[in-house]
């Protein structure tokens, strides 16, 4: 992440907190990385979609889903994800990050590696531009 | 000790919110059974699917309704059920969420059934124990 400087949210609509999991808005220069952390489950999954909606509004040239702190992610949390990539309106370009065998796992058995554009890291989803 | 519990059974009311409580329970009673991490992580997701398919689909007309959770384990076999009285409708093929619950729990699980009663849905997912 280098040079690019962190800018912390003070708006308390940067943060949303579910039943098991919570979704923060950071910026690092002009690209916005929601990061959701815990479960995202079918009580996370509308709280996602209206971050990414608020996050979209904004026109950055990036957003990241960032699931690096997630342990649980259900068909609710990937519908969000594959709505984002297909009708966030460009010029965004939309972004995932994720490692973990428990969040890929999912994501490979429904073929959705192969559509998601899914970085290792932050560092280098925002590197890919 | 006198070895890990072998049943399961919880009811809740099939809601998101409730599903957490569940999903934990459910995890903490598959990690005393004996299968791997990863097994373990593939009964949790595909139950989960289950429940959220009943809280989803299974009540849009009559939300609030309750959902039943039974697992066994024997040594051989682990067997979850999920059970709900409502009515689940067939997919839109446009449905891709539930598509994707529905595929989840076909590979995840070794065998699968899905019975529809008059009065709910039964969904049975076995795993070998390997």
């Amino acid at each position: 992440m280098g040079e690019t400087e962190l800018t912390a949210g003070g708006d308390p609509g940067d943060r949303v907190t579910g039943f098991a999991g919570s979704v923060v808005l950071d910026r690092y220069g002009a690209a916005v990385v929601l990061r959701v952390s815990g479960a995202l489950d079918l009580a996370l999954a509308p709280q996602l979609q209206q971050m990414v909606d608020r996050a979209a509004r904004e026109r950055p040239p990036l957003l990241v889903i960032d699931l690096t702190g997630l342990e649980f992610l259900a068909s609710a949390g990937m519908a969000v994800l594959v709505r984002a990539h297909r009708k966030v309106p460009g010029p965004t370009g939309v972004r995932v990050v994720a490692a973990s065998r428990i969040i890929l796992r999912p994501l490979q058995l429904t073929r959705l590696t192969d559509e998601l554009l899914i970085h290792p890291t932050v560092a280098d989803a925002l590197a890919a531009g | 000790m006198t070895g890990p519990p072998t049943e399961f059974h919880h009811r809740v009311i099939a809601a998101a919110e409730h599903l957490v409580e569940l999903r934990h329970a459910l995890q903490r009673w598959v990690a005393a059974s004996g299968l791997s991490r990863h097994r373990q992580e593939d009964v949790v997701l595909a139950s989960y699917e289950a429940m959220a398919n009943s809280a989803e689909h299974g009540y849009r007309d009559r939300p609030g309704g309750s959902l039943d959770v039974h697992a066994t384990h024997d040594g051989a076999v682990l067997v979850v059920t999920v059970v709900d009285y409502g009515h689940w409708k067939p997919p839109e093929p446009s449905d891709g969420l539930r598509g994707r619950g529905l595929m989840l729990i076909g590979t995840l699980a070794d065998e699968t059934s899905t019975m529809h009663r008059t009065d709910g849905t039964t969904v049975t997912m076995t795993w070998r124990v390997r």
